[in-house]
């Protein structure tokens, strides 16, 4: 799931927020960089990381542990 | 609204509003402005092209290209015996005709094909359970391999014909106003404030139900488009069709057909290799036949645990590299995931990985003619929001998807040409927003999480004998379960803020598809495609017939016949596997 955002590298440009399907990512207005807000809610797609312009995400392939009635 | 986030209220009036922005919604905005429709305007609660299962597809796309051969008969049969009879053949024929033309707008737009379109060098794959039929792979678009640069061209098109997008707006119901698609409303996801859209006609374009499961990339489906028509009185149809994969617990991964085919084996808590119990293919048997295997298995207590061992592949093949052939290039997010999993000292490509089946998608939708449109007027399907029979098979969803988009824009525009304008009455909308704001936010309000309503949904839905191996008592079960989740922990949901009360509105939609699942479920007492009965293990002629559930049908469902006149196969023409049993009986 997402590790973190790289606060000096992000540009603040959103397009990670604009990526992420389960609103885990929000941009903090104050700061303009985007920060992990949700990060229980990732799902581990990778998509944040693959958006970000310049590197600034790092998204950790583990996912985090989910119920399995099996 | 002020207790429920925002206080706002926007109202917008479109010709057509397109509620989805993936590959169906993305087409069917393009080909609904080529045709003059006037404003056209995607909403979604990601982010247009860029948030939803297109962007994060691998682009393995079925197209049929006569010049290469493929013969529209062989094509269509392997559809009709792969769904098992229960198959839209007009619809499937319309796509497969419509094929080149579609390839050709992708090329327009710049994306470009392994090979060329031209010639005989296309690259083309086997579709795993389609028979002859034949998926392109690896489409690119200024360097971006798959789904995301399929989307991205795709966006960048109908940006350029004055398309509108609207980004994080939820849409909450459909207005369907004297039996006519007028409009949806909805909320935006981080303000809250209320938006009411309306439009002359609605294309549905949110995909798939994904049930919060273990599947990769599916956890933001929660059959929006599946509850928001069902509350409209729309058909819908398949929706005891439910399509479950495999995945490792730990890591997403997709590939799991090639693994197989190149020699990787399922393997039991005991150690041993089932599959050839079951099918003479082994663990390169269809996906679907694997689970059904796998929860005969668990029944038999040899599992779970149950793994997937990659390590025989080296033994079969030494010196082919699995991962660099198949898996790095496959564009998204795999080879990043493959990469990141290598660093931290993780090979699943050469390991023994703990795997279990997993939900992947609901094959059921709102039913359509060969034009997409419902049989309520004025509103569209397309996508997986479109039901277009069961079946999960390589390149089909991103296929069927493009040719319904395409067919509903143009529709659409169409029927534009001969309708008004409607307003929608302000009794209903408001309604329709009482609804919407059912539940208030307050952080101190509720005693029951929202991951605890998550976890019970997927104890409900994922027992492997409500699932896979269903039974009249399994799924009457399944039913008491959920009707205690929606009665008795639903009230007491805690919804901190926005981003709460947006999954609140998601779970109310996948119980509300969960319960349409498990009706379907107990109705078809047969065994066919995805849908296995344990307790009626045979595929019975006389069930070779629709499952329609309507909330306006006094049952709640009717048997519709399929318009077999105007079909090419007939149910005659379906053969059978000798001693059909799914789940086989080793």
């Amino acid at each position: 799931m997402i590790e973190r955002i790289d606060e000096e590298l992000c540009t603040g440009c959103g397009d990670c927020d604009l990526a992420c399907p389960m609103d885990v990512i929000h941009m903090d207005r104050e700061k303009k960089k985007a920060e992990v807000r949700y990060k229980d809610d990732c799902m581990t797609c990778f998509n944040c990381e693959l958006a970000c312009p310049v590197d600034a995400v790092f998204v950790n392939p583990i996912k985090r542990e989910k119920l399995q009635p099996w | 609204m002020s207790d429920k986030g925002g206080s706002g209220v926007e109202h917008i009036e479109t010709d057509v509003l397109i509620i989805g922005g993936g590959f169906g919604g993305l087409f069917a905005a393009i080909k609904a402005k080529e045709k003059g429709a006037g404003d056209v305007l995607i909403v979604d609660k990601g982010a247009v092209g860029r948030s939803g299962k297109s962007s994060m597809a691998a682009g393995a796309t079925v197209y049929f290209v006569p010049e290469m051969g493929d013969d529209l008969y062989e094509w269509t049969r392997a559809v009709f015996q792969g769904q098992m009879g229960l198959c839209n053949q007009d619809m499937v024929e319309s796509y497969f005709l419509q094929s080149a033309e579609r390839m050709r707008d992708l090329e327009d737009m710049g994306v470009e094909y392994s090979g060329g379109l031209d010639g005989e060098k296309l690259l083309r794959l086997p579709s795993r359970g389609l028979g002859p039929c034949k998926m392109t792979v690896l489409p690119s678009y200024q360097g971006l391999v798959g789904g995301k640069g399929l989307t991205l061209a795709l966006r960048k098109a109908a940006a350029g014909l004055g398309v509108h997008f609207m980004d994080k707006v939820f849409v909450n119901d459909l207005v369907v106003q004297d039996g006519r698609a007028v409009g949806a409303v909805g909320c935006h996801r981080r303000s809250g404030d209320f938006y009411v859209f309306e439009s002359r006609a609605v294309i549905m374009a949110a995909a798939d139900c994904g049930f919060r499961g273990n599947y990769a990339c599916v956890e933001a489906t929660t059959g929006d488009s599946f509850a928001m028509a069902y509350r409209a009185g729309v058909d819908l149809n398949n929706m005891e069709m439910l399509c479950c994969n495999t995945a490792p617990l730990r890591y997403n991964f997709e590939g799991t057909g090639p693994a197989g085919l190149f020699g990787a084996v399922f393997v039991n808590d005991k150690g041993e290799d089932f599959l050839p119990k079951y099918y003479p293919e082994g663990s390169g048997a269809e996906v679907g036949k694997i689970v059904q295997a796998m929860a005969q298995e668990k029944k038999k207590g040899n599992g779970p645990p149950f793994y997937l061992d990659f390590t025989p592949i080296s033994r079969k093949y030494p010196g082919f590299n699995i991962e660099e052939a198949l898996y790095m290039n496959m564009g998204g997010w795999m080879p990043v995931n493959i990469a990141r999993l290598r660093e931290m000292g993780i090979v699943p490509l050469e390991s023994k990985v703990l795997w279990n089946p997993a939900i992947q998608t609901l094959r059921g939708g709102i039913m359509t003619g060969i034009d997409c449109m419902s049989r309520v007027e004025g509103l569209f399907a397309c996508g997986i929001a479109q039901s277009m029979g069961p079946g999960l098979f390589n390149g089909w969803s991103s296929g069927r998807s493009i040719w319904s988009g395409a067919t509903a824009g143009r529709s659409s525009a169409e029927y534009l040409q001969g309708t008004g304008d409607v307003k929608p009455h302000p009794d209903l909308v408001e309604g329709l927003k009482r609804r919407l704001y059912n539940r208030g936010v307050d952080a101190d309000a509720g005693d029951i999480s929202l991951e605890e309503l998550t976890q019970a949904l997927i104890e409900c839905i994922f027992s492997y004998d409500v699932s896979i191996l269903k039974s009249e008592d399994s799924l009457m079960q399944a039913q008491r379960k959920l009707a205690e989740i929606g009665e008795e922990m639903m009230p007491r949901a805690n919804i901190p803020d926005m981003h709460g009360f947006i999954k609140y509105k998601e779970t109310e939609n996948l119980l509300l598809t969960t319960g349409l699942y498990l009706q379907s479920s107990l109705l078809r007492e047969e065994t066919r495609a995805d849908h296995c009965r344990e307790d009626f293990p045979d595929a019975d002629p006389r069930w070779l017939k629709w499952i329609v559930l309507n909330q306006e049908l006094e049952d709640g469902f009717r048997l519709e016949e399929l318009p077999w006149e105007r079909y090419r196969f007939k149910p005659g023409d379906l053969e059978m596997a000798e001693g059909f049993t799914q789940g086989g009986q080793p």
